[in-house]
C-alpha cells in the first residue's frame, strides 16, 4: 500500500511511469509474500518486465524499497539471501537486462552490507549447491562490475568458483566475471596475479593464464602497465614448467578477446622450437585455442594453422591433442559454407595426433563433434574421414564407440552403403583394424563382405578375418551373414580350412538361435550351409534326449538358489548401468514400489492419478558356450590367437598373454 | 533293474522269513505270515483267522496264544462263498520235514475247519493251502498229494475241500505280481515306508526336499532296519524295500539317479554291518547285494543311458543363472563320473568265477572306461572339478582308465584338465579354483555375485598333490612335462614365461594321512576331520615361487619319505570300491596308498612309475 502511494507521488500522470508502479508494486508484493513464504500474490506476465524494473531501480529510493522488501532484515550469509535473488530473477525473467537487474539489486545488496558480510555472502555463494548457483552465476560479472574487491579474497573466490565450474559447459558465464573483474578493475587484477604467482599451488592455472591473458590487451595506465610487463616477464622466464604454461596459454584468451598479431604469434613459435616438451604441447594447445577467432586477421589465422601442420604429431600430450581436435571441429563450423580443401586440411590435422588414449574422452567426444560435422560437407567426406580415422587408430575408435555408443553417427553410417570400407577393415592384416571392422559389421548390421574385398585380400585376409570372428562375439544374425559372405571364398579353400569353417558354422548355429534362423533364411540352399544346419538338426535331437532323460535331470543343492541370486545381481548391475548411461534415468526419481499393481505420486501438493505399471523388456541372445564351456571358449580364443600369428608369422600379441 | 535280477531278490527275502513274525529279545524276526496276510488283502479277501492281533504295540501284531487248530491263516473271499484256509511252513516239503516239522498232522487238521461260525455261513468252497517259503523235493510232493487225496473233497454236507501249495517260487510271483507296495514290508516299517515311497515319487533328486526330507528318513530307515547284529532277514529286506521305492518313482524324471543314491547309502549301512557281524550268511547277503544291486545297477543304468551321456553338452544344466549353470552342468557331470569310476572299480574287484570269463570282465571293464571317456569328451563340465574332494573324482577316472592300460588317454586328460585348470586360475574364465572347503555353497555364492566369499580357499590343495602324483602313472617324458606345467601354472600360478598371473597367489600343496582307526570308520562317517595333513614343501621354502628343475624326482622322494614315515596298509574285508563309495559319500579325502599303491607299488618296490605292465 505504501509503495503504491510512492508510485503516486512519483508520477501519476505518465502512463509509462504508472506501469511501471503497477509492475513494481507486483514484484513487492511478490518478494514480500516470498519472505513470508506464501504463495505469489500476483501473476505478472509482463513481456517487458525486466526492462521497466531496470528503470525503476534506477530510482535510488525505490532501489532501497526493493531491498527492504527482498531482505527485511540485514542481508546475510544464507541460503534465502539467495533465494530471494532467485525470486526476482523468476519475476524479471532470464533476458541479458533481468541478469542486469538481478545482479544490480545484489550487488546493492552487498553494498550496504559490512565487508566481512559482503566477502562472506561471496563465499556462500561459491558453496551454493544446484540450481541456484547456476542460476546466479549469469548475474554475477554485474556484481563484480559494481563492486571492487579485495584483491585477496578476490582471487579465493574467483578460483572457489573457478573449481566449481569447471568442466561444465557453463563456465563461459565465469570467464566473463573475470574479464569484467579484470576490465573494470585492473590493478587489482594485477594484484591478484601476483598473489597467484606467489601461491601458485592453491590456484587453478586457467584462472591466472585467463587473467594474464586479459590484462594484456587491455587499454592499462602507465604503472600497470609496467606492472603487467613485469609480471608477463616473471611468468614467461620462470624456471619452472607450470609459470611458463600461464604465460603460453594466457595467449588463447588474448586472441579471443583482442587477437594477436603475426610477431607475436611468431615469438610463441619461437617459444616453441626452443623449449621444453611440455612446453611444445603447451604452445600447440593455446594456438589450437586461438585459432581462427574472430579477433584475428585472416593472415596471423592462416599462419597459425600452417604452423601446426608443421609440429603436430601424436607425441603431444593429451590436453594439445584436444585442443587440435576442438580447432578442428571449429575449423569445419568456418568451413561449412563450402570450402572442402579447409575441412581436408584439418582433417589432416586430426589424423597426424592419432592415436588418442581412450582415457581422453572429452577429445574422442570432440572427435565425434567433428565427424558429425562432416556430414554437412555429404556422407562421401564423412565415410571418408572416418574411415582414415579407422585405419589409423582402429583400437581406439573401437574402444570408445563400444563404450560411448556414438549413437547418432553409427546411425547416420548405417544409412550408407559401407560394406566395402568394413570389409576392407575386416580383412585387414592389422588385427586392431580386423577388431573395429567386426565391430562396425555386427552394429551397423552390414549385410555382407563385398566379394570383390575378399577376393583382393586373398585367402590370408579370408582366414585372419575368420580367425578374428572366432575370438571375438557377434550377435547371432550378424555371425551369419558374416559366414555367409566368406562361403564363396571358403569353396576354394584347403579342406582343413573348410572343416574349421564347417565347425564354427555349426558352433554358432548352437550358440544363437538367431544365427540358426539367419541361416535357415539366407542359406538354406548352399551345400555347406545345408551339411551343418542338418548335423545341427542331429545333434539338437540327440540333446533334447539327453536332456529329457534322467542323466541330467537331477538337481543340485543350492543351484536353484544361486540362480536367484545371480539373476538378481544381474537385474540389479543392469539397471545401475541403465541409469549410469542414459541422461534420462539419471534425471529421474526411482522408487522401488513395494506393493500394489498401478502407481500414484504426490509431488508438489498434488497427487496424480493412478497409472498401471507396464513391463518393458529388451532382449538379447547371449551365447550359450560361453556359459556352458567358459574355460574351454578362453583357451579356444587364446589357441587361434596362436594361429593367428602362424598366419601372420608374428609372435602372439600382447593379446595373447592377456587372454590368460 | 531286470526282472530276473528283481525275482532274485524278492526271493532271497521272502525265503529268509520265519514262519510267524514275532518280538523276541533279540530283536523283531519277520515272518512270512505278514505276506500271506497282505497278499491275502490284495486280492480283496476278507480275514476269517490271524494269528496275531493286529495293531499292537510299537507297530507289531501280537501274537496269539490260543489253539490254531493248524490253521495259521484264513480268509473269506469278497462274496463270501470261498474259504481260503493257510498252513505256513518255514521248511522245505520233504519226507524228512513231513512228520517233524508237522506238515501232515497240520494239513489234516486244516481240511476240516469250523464253518459254523457266522461269516462262514455262506462258504461254499474250502481251499486249503499249504505256503511254505521254501523248495521242495519229490517226496515231499507225494507225501502232499497223498495226504490231500485222501482227505476227500467235501467239509461237511455243503461245502467242496481243494488243496493248493504255495512254495517259494508261487509266493515271490504273488508278491512280485500284486504286492510290491510298503505293506510287503514288516508291519513295523509300514507307515514310515510309505511316506518315504510318497516323497521318492515327489521329490526330485538333489533337490532341497531331497536332501533336508527324504535322505533324513532314509537314513533314520536304514539304523531302524540294520540295527547292531542285524541278521540276514533285515538284510535281505534292504534291496526289497529299494525295489518297492523304485516302483514309486512315477513320472519323478529323476528316480533312475535318485535310487542309485539311496541304493548307495542303503550300501554304505550294509557295509557297516558286514564289518561288525559274525553271521556269514549276512556277509554273503551283502556281498550279493552289492554285486546283483548295486553294481548290477549302475552298470543296466549306465548301460542304457551310455548314448545320452556322450551327446556332446548333453549334461549341460540351464536356468539363465550365467556361470552359476555351468557349476551345476559340473556338479551332475561329475556325479555320473563318479559313478562310472565307482563301477569300473567295482567290477575290476569282482574276480571272474570261472578263467573263460576273464575276458568278457575285460571287455566290460573297456566298455565302461569307453563310456567314461565319451562322457569326458562330450562334456567339459565333467573337467571342472569346483572342490578339493573332487580329488576322489580325479582318482576314479584316472583309475578306470588306468586299469585298462589307456596311458594315453590318461595323458590326454590330465593334460586338458590342467589346462583347463589354468584358465580357471588366471581368473579370467569367470569361475574360481578349487574350493578347499569343499563347500559347494560357497563356490555358487562366489559365481552368482562375483564376490569371494570369505570362508572360500584356493591357498591349500590335496586335488593338485594328487593330480602330481597320478602323473607318475605316465611314460617319463610325459610325466615330466605334465608335472612341470602344473606345478608352474595351478601350483605357482605362473604363465609360461614365469610370471605370476595378477592375483595368484602359489598354493600349499597337501597330502591327508589317515588316523590308525580309519579303517573302523571310514564307512560310516567323514573322516575330514581326523588324520594329518602334511604341507608339502617342494621347492625352497625361503623361496616358494621357485620353479625346481628335478621336480618329478622331488615328488618321487617325498612320496617314498611319506609312505615310509606313515606307513599305512589298507586293511583286507573292505573292498577299494566300498571304501572309495565311502569316501564319495561322507566327503572324506581318499586314501593316497590307493593310487600310490598302483603307481608306485608296495613300498618296497625299487622301480616305482610308470612299468611295463601299464604299457601292456
Amino acid at each position: 500500500m505504501s509503495a503504491a502511494q510512492d508510485d503516486d507521488t512519483h508520477g501519476a500522470a505518465d502512463p509509462d511511469c504508472e506501469a511501471e508502479s503497477v509492475v513494481f508494486q507486483s514484484l513487492i508484493e511478490r518478494l514480500v509474500a516470498s519472505a513470508h513464504d506464501e504463495g505469489p500474490a500476483t501473476v505478472i506476465a509482463e513481456d517487458k518486465c525486466a526492462e521497466v524494473v531496470e528503470r525503476a531501480l534506477a530510482n535510488k529510493e525505490r532501489l532501497f524499497d526493493l531491498l527492504r522488501a527482498m531482505f527485511p532484515e540485514k542481508p546475510s550469509p544464507s541460503s534465502a539471501f539467495f533465494d530471494r535473488l532467485c525470486v526476482l530473477q523468476g519475476f524479471v525473467g532470464f533476458s541479458e537486462t533481468a541478469n542486469r537487474v538481478v545482479g544490480h539489486v545484489w550487488s546493492a545488496a552487498l553494498a550496504v552490507s559490512e565487508p566481512q558480510t559482503c566477502e562472506a555472502i561471496l563465499n556462500a555463494f561459491a558453496n551454493l549447491e544446484g540450481h541456484t548457483f547456476w542460476l546466479l552465476l549469469g548475474t554475477l560479472h554485474v556484481v563484480l562490475g559494481e563492486l571492487e574487491l579485495r584483491a585477496a579474497f578476490a582471487v579465493d573466490f574467483l578460483a572457489g568458483v573457478s573449481r566449481r565450474v569447471a568442466g561444465d559447459a557453463g563456465n563461459g558465464m565465469f570467464w566473463r566475471v573475470v574479464r569484467e573483474f579484470c576490465v573494470r578493475y585492473p590493478s587489482t587484477a594485477l594484484q591478484a596475479l601476483w598473489i597467484m604467482y606467489n601461491a601458485l599451488g592453491d590456484v587453478p592455472l586457467e584462472l591466472a593464464a585467463f587473467i594474464l591473458g586479459t590484462l594484456r590487451k587491455l587499454p592499462l595506465q602507465a604503472t600497470d602497465r609496467d606492472e603487467f610487463d613485469r609480471i608477463s616477464r616473471c611468468f614467461a622466464d620462470h624456471a619452472a614448467n607450470q609459470f611458463r604454461t600461464i604465460f603460453n596459454q594466457s595467449w588463447a584468451p588474448t586472441a579471443w578477446q583482442c587477437g594477436v598479431t603475426s610477431a607475436e604469434l611468431k615469438n610463441l613459435f619461437a617459444r616453441h622450437d626452443a623449449g621444453t616438451i611440455d612446453e611444445k604441447s603447451d604452445i600447440i594447445s593455446a594456438v589450437s585455442r586461438s585459432l581462427p577467432g574472430s579477433a584475428m586477421s585472416s593472415d596471423v589465422s592462416e599462419l597459425g594453422l600452417r604452423w601446426l601442420r608443421d609440429n603436430v604429431d601424436a607425441s603431444i600430450s593429451s590436453l594439445a591433442k584436444f585442443h587440435v581436435v576442438e580447432l578442428v571441429a571449429r575449423l569445419a563450423d568456418v568451413s561449412q559454407s563450402g570450402d572442402q580443401k579447409t575441412l581436408g586440411d584439418s582433417s589432416d590435422l586430426l589424423f597426424a595426433i592419432l592415436p588418442v588414449a581412450i582415457a581422453d574422452l572429452a577429445t574422442w567426444v570432440a572427435v565425434e563433434r567433428y565427424l558429425i560435422k562432416c556430414c554437412v560437407y555429404g556422407n562421401s567426406a564423412l565415410i571418408r574421414v572416418f574411415f582414415q580415422l579407422a585405419e589409423r587408430d582402429p583400437s581406439g575408435l573401437h574402444e570408445v564407440i563400444r563404450k560411448r555408443g556414438f549413437d547418432w553417427l553409427m546411425n547416420k553410417l548405417g544409412q550408407q552403403d559401407i560394406a566395402d570400407p568394413v570389409g576392407r577393415l575386416v580383412v585387414s592384416r592389422d588385427a586392431k583394424q580386423r577388431q573395429l571392422g567386426l565391430y562396425l559389421f555386427d552394429k551397423l548390421a552390414i549385410e555382407t563382405i563385398p566379394p570383390a574385398v575378399l577376393d583382393e585380400s586373398g585367402d590370408l585376409g579370408v582366414q585372419l578375418a575368420f580367425h578374428e570372428f572366432q575370438r571375438g562375439l557377434m550377435h547371432g544374425e550378424s555371425s551369419a551373414r558374416f559366414l555367409i559372405s566368406l562361403i564363396p571364398r571358403v569353396g576354394s579353400m584347403d579342406t582343413e580350412f573348410q572343416g574349421q569353417f564347417h565347425s564354427e558354422l555349426l558352433l554358432c548355429a548352437r550358440n544363437f538361435f538367431g544365427c540358426r534362423s539367419e541361416l535357415e533364411k539366407r542359406a538354406a540352399d548352399i551345400p555347406m550351409v545345408q551339411k551343418a544346419l542338418k548335423t545341427l538338426s542331429g545333434y539338437l535331437e540327440a540333446v533334447r534326449r539327453a536332456q529329457t532323460s534322467s542323466v541330467g535331470a537331477m538337481e543340485v543343492p543350492g543351484y536353484r538358489r544361486a540362480a536367484r541370486l545371480f539373476l538378481r545381481r544381474f537385474s540389479e548391475g543392469v539397471a545401475v548401468d541403465v541409469k549410469g548411461r542414459s541422461f534420462v534415468m539419471a534425471m529421474c526419481k526411482s522408487v522401488i514400489l513395494l506393493y500394489g499393481r498401478s502407481f500414484g505420486a504426490h509431488v508438489g501438493g498434488q497427487l496424480g492419478a493412478p497409472t498401471p505399471m507396464s513391463i518393458v523388456s529388451h532382449q538379447t541372445e547371449l551365447p550359450v558356450m560361453e556359459f556352458s564351456d567358459p574355460e574351454g571358449m578362453l583357451l579356444r580364443r587364446y589357441q587361434i590367437l596362436e594361429r593367428i600369428a602362424e598366419l601372420t608369422g608374428d609372435q602372439p600379441s600382447d593379446d595373447a598373454a592377456e587372454e590368460l | 533293474m531286470t526282472h530276473d535280477q528283481q525275482t532274485s531278490f524278492l526271493t532271497y527275502y521272502v525265503r529268509s522269513l520265519a514262519e510267524r513274525t514275532r518280538v523276541e529279545k533279540s530283536g523283531t524276526k519277520f515272518g512270512f505270515d505278514w505276506v500271506i496276510y497282505n497278499i491275502a488283502l490284495a486280492a480283496d479277501w476278507t480275514p476269517h483267522r490271524l494269528p496275531f492281533l493286529r495293531g499292537g504295540s510299537a507297530e507289531f501284531s501280537t501274537t496269539k496264544t490260543e489253539p490254531e487248530y493248524g490253521i495259521d491263516l484264513a480268509f473269506v473271499s469278497s462274496d463270501r462263498q470261498h474259504l481260503f484256509v493257510f498252513v505256513l511252513k518255514d521248511e522245505v516239503l520233504n519226507n524228512q520235514n513231513w512228520g517233524k516239522h508237522s506238515f501232515d498232522v497240520d494239513l489234516r487238521k486244516a481240511a476240516a475247519p469250523d464253518l459254523s461260525a457266522q461269516d462262514a455261513e455262506d462258504v461254499r468252497e474250502v481251499h486249503v493251502i499249504l505256503a511254505y517259503n521254501k523248495d521242495e523235493d519229490h517226496a515231499g510232493l507225494e507225501l502232499f498229494n497223498r495226504l490231500t487225496a485222501g482227505l476227500g473233497t467235501k467239509v461237511g454236507d455243503r461245502a467242496t475241500l481243494s488243496f493248493e501249495r504255495w512254495n517259494l517260487t508261487t509266493i515271490t510271483e504273488k508278491v512280485q505280481g500284486g504286492l510290491l507296495t510298503p505293506s510287503l514290508l514288516p508291519q513295523g516299517f509300514f507307515s514310515h515306508f510309505s511316506y518315504l515311497c510318497s516323497q521318492f515319487g515327489d521329490f526330485r533328486h538333489g533337490s532341497d526336499e531331497w536332501t533336508r526330507q527324504l535322505m533324513p528318513n532314509w537314513r533314520r530307515f536304514l539304523g531302524e532296519l540294520l540295527k547292531d547284529d542285524a541278521d540276514e532277514r533285515c538284510v535281505r529286506l534292504l534291496p526289497v524295500a529299494l525295489i518297492i521305492l523304485r516302483e514309486h518313482g512315477g513320472t519323478n524324471p529323476t528316480a533312475e539317479t535318485g535310487w542309485i543314491d539311496l541304493i548307495e547309502w542303503s550300501m554304505l549301512a550294509a557295509w557297516r554291518v558286514h564289518q561288525t557281524t559274525s553271521k556269514d550268511s549276512v556277509r554273503v547277503a551283502i556281498e550279493q547285494m552289492w554285486v546283483q544291486l548295486y553294481v548290477a545297477e549302475l552298470h543296466r543304468y549306465y548301460q542304457a543311458q551310455a548314448a545320452n551321456l556322450s551327446v556332446e553338452s548333453g549334461l549341460d544344466q540351464h536356468s539363465g543363472g550365467g556361470y552359476v549353470d555351468a557349476v551345476a552342468s559340473a556338479t551332475v557331470s561329475l556325479w555320473h563320473a563318479a559313478r562310472l569310476g565307482m563301477l569300473a572299480l567295482a567290477l575290476f574287484e569282482i574276480p571272474p568265477k570261472k578263467p573263460d570269463e576273464e575276458p568278457e570282465r575285460l571287455r566290460a571293464l573297456h566298455t565302461v572306461a569307453n563310456w567314461l571317456v565319451g562322457l569326458m569328451n562330450a562334456n567339459p563340465a565333467a573337467m571342472r572339478p569346483l572342490l578339493d574332494i573332487h580329488h576322489i573324482e580325479l582318482f576314479l577316472v584316472w583309475r578306470t582308465l588306468w586299469q585298462v592300460g589307456r596311458a594315453r588317454d590318461i595323458s590326454l586328460w590330465l593334460m586338458e584338465l590342467q589346462n583347463r585348470l589354468f584358465a580357471r586360475r588366471s581368473g579370467k574364465a569367470n569361475l574360481p579354483f578349487l574350493d578347499g572347503r569343499n563347500s559347494l555353497e560357497s563356490v555358487f555364492e562366489f559365481v552368482a555375485t562375483r564376490e569371494r566369499p570369505p570362508e572360500f580357499c584356493d591357498r591349500s590343495s590335496v586335488f593338485l598333490m594328487c593330480m602330481l602324483e597320478l602323473c607318475f602313472s605316465l611314460p617319463p617324458d610325459d610325466r615330466d612335462h605334465l608335472v612341470n606345467l602344473i606345478h608352474r601354472r595351478l601350483v605357482l600360478g605362473k604363465v609360461d614365461n614365469g610370471e605370476r598371473m595378477p592375483g595368484c597367489e602359489p598354493i600349499d600343496l597337501l597330502l591327508w594321512v589317515p588316523p590308525d582307526d580309519w579303517s573302523e570308520h571310514v564307512v560310516s562317517k567323514s573322516l575330514a576331520e581326523e588324520g594329518e595333513c602334511i604341507m608339502v614343501g617342494l621347492g625352497d621354502l625361503t623361496n616358494a615361487e621357485a620353479d625346481p628343475d628335478n621336480l618329478a624326482d622331488l615328488i618321487s622322494r617325498f612320496v617314498e619319505l611319506s609312505r615310509t614315515e606313515r606307513p599305512f596298509h589298507i586293511p583286507d574285508g573292505l573292498p577299494i570300491s566300498v571304501v572309495v563309495l565311502a569316501c564319495l559319500k561322507h566327503s572324506s579325502p581318499l586314501l593316497p596308498e590307493f593310487w600310490r599303491l598302483s603307481i608306485f607299488g608296495p613300498l618296497q618296490s625299487a622301480n616305482p612309475g610308470y612299468t611295463s605292465e601299464m604299457a601292456s
